[in-house]
């Protein structure tokens, strides 16, 4: 009865603190709201797809073409250049969510934008860009001018110059290979009959073109349940880092209540009753977990509602929740034990909630870089809420119940581990 | 008691707390070096080409100039996976050990001879990043092989027309020889920087971007041990005490302000130091430029500091009114992760604040090699940011004290 009159009295505390309530609760929402700004907004259906910001690009277009050659008949320019059609691409409605583009006579007028920051990325096409293509000779490349600090934006403009020069490239490749065997076999074909068939593999080629080449994709079989887009992806790993974070932030000031009535007398009080050390602690305890677990509901609640994360299964969330509750108390009552005031444990606390937690936002912070992400995720392991957080998103991506529940199990043991040493040090301490 | 004595009085505070260190120097220097070890730190060239498992008949032909091809890729590159079964290559993907997986039909030349374009199942999850860019190279790779095809398909028409009877044979023979053609296409694409720094100055090993921005974050988070003892000083009544002294109000928040610039400099100034000298980050390529940054973003974050200590009833709320503006101005500052993957409207609101141009500056520094001209504006923003705060912690201290 007294374990459970103390565990009251704390939740009490917890949850009649407006500003504990805004930490426990708004802070994660603002900043998982922030990244919702950041990369692209909810729609009414779920997240909205992952937005690729659009690249400022100084277009510098000195192709001269070639006398006699109009690569786009159709148009009222009699000698539309290599460098002309690149430029349309770039400029075409495909492409109007991607780059924007200012046109400059000069590569240094071009260089120019970049080094004054009006422009991300300059294009400069050279004089000979139409003969080079045409040719396949190795001539002058064209040239990408980019920000230092910019990756995505520069790779985009080169990933459509790659393929606009593929094209070329396919063109040329084709002609060689069938003119070198027609001489292997001593054919010669009228140049009507040449034009014939180069117009039907020209046709071929440009009906083939798609987003997704001739590749049939397959997701991988646990997220082959739940299909989710990248920015589903940025938000519930996003989402459960912030959760985890505060929830175990709640764990660390939800015990440090052992220290604030240590210091107000009240825990001295407390023993001159039948209370044991045992028994406040374990008090302590039961209220940090109800407090957690009350904390991740709601937040749980919330985000579904307002940022349409889909958490996963009920059952492997309780998992997850459930392990994770008793993990941040431990954590919690193992901090406090080696804390003598308030005053020090508020920087103290302070300082290994963030530097554990965000060891375990590592995922977050790599997600832009394929090859650091998976240190990240390592990295994360070495702290209690990199698993926590590692368990629910297992649950959100649809991992099966052993998975989630393997995590889950180290999550205890680093639950009951830190709780023993917690409560080994608070045992002495009151002894 | 005069505004230095105050302030030599917070700091001997400070510094007696040897755990206030952790935040001022360990923290920051523990996760420059992770942040900059995840992204491939330590000068080692990392090869950042993500993972792809290309699986078919070593000795066909299709497999042969697939395999080729994605082999000059700079975004992919090729790895044998433990097991090559459809079962292991989707755990292997689902686990982040691969990319992607891409399996060659055995009967691609013979379904392209007959005038189909043959799929190639590929197990990727799109979701990821590092399946998102093995896709889009594999989507390139996989037109080349159309065109090879095409291009064949193409050549026994023609041989045909030309009355020479052409069959599957021939197909394969044009298929080889335009699929090796795209491995001697010229280079016609070239990338050019906007820094008067090499590669390997500005990049300083991964470390020119997280250097930066843990200097900020970290700052930002070390405010906890400063606020701290500003929110100690009501709590004991010291403040009540100090103020029957003839010392003004306005100089006790003076003395606070200098207490806690002199920390946030100090820290900003070893982690400055420990970036170039360990990390060699190209913080003295412009050592007056990076000086005036680090003082202006110094005065602001103190100006924050400052604020943080006054607004706070306990030590509890010292931690958690520094750790909210650490998340903001970190995550809007770019950070975590760098703005340009950020929307518009995300980027104009980073724009207004402080953190972005703390960042940017110190980076136009180290990664785009610029000078004193470049980081005046960003000064004069972060000046007028510390004004602001500054500003609000006096009517926030004259309310308080009536």
């Amino acid at each position: 009865m007294q374990t459970l009159d103390i565990a009251l009295k704390d939740i009490r505390h917890q949850f009649s603190s407006l500003f504990g309530l805004m930490f426990m609760f708004a802070v994660p929402l603002l900043i998982v709201a922030m990244f919702t700004l950041a990369f692209g907004g909810t729609s009414a259906d779920g997240p909205a797809e992952f937005s690729v910001p659009v690249t400022k690009t100084a277009v510098v277009n000195l192709d001269t073409g070639r006398t006699g050659v109009d690569l786009d008949p159709t148009d009222a320019n009699p000698t539309t250049s290599a460098g002309d059609l690149l430029v349309r691409l770039l400029a075409s409605d495909e492409m109007r969510d991607l780059v924007t583009l200012t046109a400059f006579t000069s590569a240094d007028a071009g260089r120019a934008a970049v080094d004054s920051r009006s422009a991300e990325v300059a294009l400069i096409v050279p004089a000979s860009f139409t003969a080079d293509v045409l040719d396949g000779s190795a001539g002058n490349p064209v040239e990408v001018y980019q920000d230092p600090t910019l990756t995505l934006g520069p790779s985009i403009v080169r990933a459509v110059v790659g393929q606009y020069l593929d094209y070329y490239a396919s063109a040329r490749i084709m002609q060689s290979t069938v003119a070198a065997s027609l001489a292997e076999s001593a054919v010669t074909l009228s140049p009507a009959t040449m034009k014939r068939v180069t117009d039907a593999y020209v046709a071929e080629i440009l009906a083939s073109r798609s987003d997704s080449g001739s590749l049939q994709s397959e997701a991988p079989p646990a997220k082959q349940e739940k299909p989710r887009s990248t920015m589903a992806t940025i938000l519930s790993v996003s989402m459960a880092g912030m959760m985890v974070f505060y929830v175990f932030y709640t764990g660390a000031t939800g015990a440090e209540t052992i220290l604030i009535e240590q210091e107000q007398g009240t825990l001295q009080r407390l023993f001159t009753t039948r209370a044991t050390p045992g028994t406040v602690l374990k008090g302590k305890l039961l209220g940090v977990v109800t407090t957690t677990v009350l904390q991740m509901l709601v937040l749980i609640l919330v985000s579904t509602l307002a940022f349409k994360i889909d958490w996963g299964r009920a059952g492997l969330v309780g998992i997850a929740l459930g392990a994770t509750a008793l993990c941040a108390a431990a954590f919690g009552v193992m901090l406090v034990s080696f804390m003598k005031s308030t005053r020090q444990a508020g920087i103290v606390l302070g300082g290994i909630v963030t530097a554990t937690g965000m060891m375990a936002l590592m995922p977050l912070f790599t997600m832009n870089s394929p090859t650091a992400a998976r240190l990240g995720s390592r990295i994360a392991l070495f702290a209690p809420q990199g698993w926590s957080a590692r368990a629910f998103t297992q649950a959100m991506d649809g991992s099966s119940p052993g998975e989630v529940m393997a995590t889950a199990g180290i999550l205890l043991v680093w639950a009951v581990v830190m709780f023993a040493v917690g409560r080994a040090r608070m045992a002495h301490r009151f002894a | 008691m005069n505004v230095i004595d105050l302030m030599l009085k917070d700091l001997a505070q400070i510094l007696r707390d040897r755990k206030s260190l952790m935040f001022l120097i360990v923290m920051p220097v523990v996760f420059t070096v992770a942040m900059g070890f995840v992204f491939g730190g330590y000068g080692a060239p990392a090869d950042s080409r993500v993972p792809v498992a290309v699986i078919g008949d070593p000795t066909d032909a299709v497999y042969t100039a697939f395999a080729d091809m994605a082999a000059l890729s700079g975004v992919i590159r090729i790895v044998s996976p433990a097991a090559s079964d459809d079962a292991s290559l989707r755990i292997a993907v689902r686990d982040g050990k691969l990319a992607a997986a891409v399996r060659m039909p055995a009967d691609y030349l013979r379904t392209s001879f007959e005038g189909s374009t043959p799929l190639l199942h590929t197990i990727v999850d799109v979701a990821s990043t590092g399946g998102m860019t093995a896709r889009g190279e594999l989507v390139n790779l996989s037109m080349r092989l159309t065109a090879a095809a095409a291009t064949a398909r193409l050549t026994v028409i023609v041989l045909s027309e030309g009355g020479k009877p052409a069959g599957c044979d021939d197909f394969k023979t044009a298929f080889v020889r335009a699929a090796a053609s795209w491995l001697e296409q010229p280079d016609s694409l070239v990338t050019t920087v906007s820094s008067a720094l090499t590669e390997r100055e500005r990049n300083a090993g991964g470390f020119a971007h997280t250097s930066p921005s843990m200097i900020l974050q970290f700052s930002i988070a070390a405010l906890i041990s400063a606020a701290g003892i500003i929110v100690e000083e009501r709590k004991s009544r010291t403040l009540e005490r100090l103020m029957t002294t003839r010392i003004s109000r306005p100089r006790i928040l003076l003395g606070h302000y200098l207490a806690v610039f002199t920390q946030v400099f100090a820290q900003c100034a070893l982690l400055v130091l420990f970036g170039a000298v360990v990390l060699r980050v190209q913080y003295f390529h412009a050592p007056v430029a990076t000086l005036l940054v680090t003082i202006c973003g110094s005065a602001f974050v103190a100006a924050l500091g400052l604020l943080i200590g006054i607004a706070s009833r306990s030590e509890e709320q010292a931690v958690a009114f520094s750790l909210i503006p650490m998340f903001l101005l970190a995550g809007l500052g770019g950070a975590w992760v760098p703005l340009e993957f950020a929307g518009h409207a995300f980027q104009t609101i980073a724009r207004l604040t402080p953190g972005f141009w703390m960042v940017d500056a110190y980076k136009g520094i180290v990664q785009r090699g610029l000078g004193v001209q470049s980081v005046l504006t960003p000064s004069a923003i972060l000046l007028g940011w510390a004004l602001l705060f500054g500003l609000l912690a006096v009517l926030r201290f004259r309310r308080q004290t009536g």
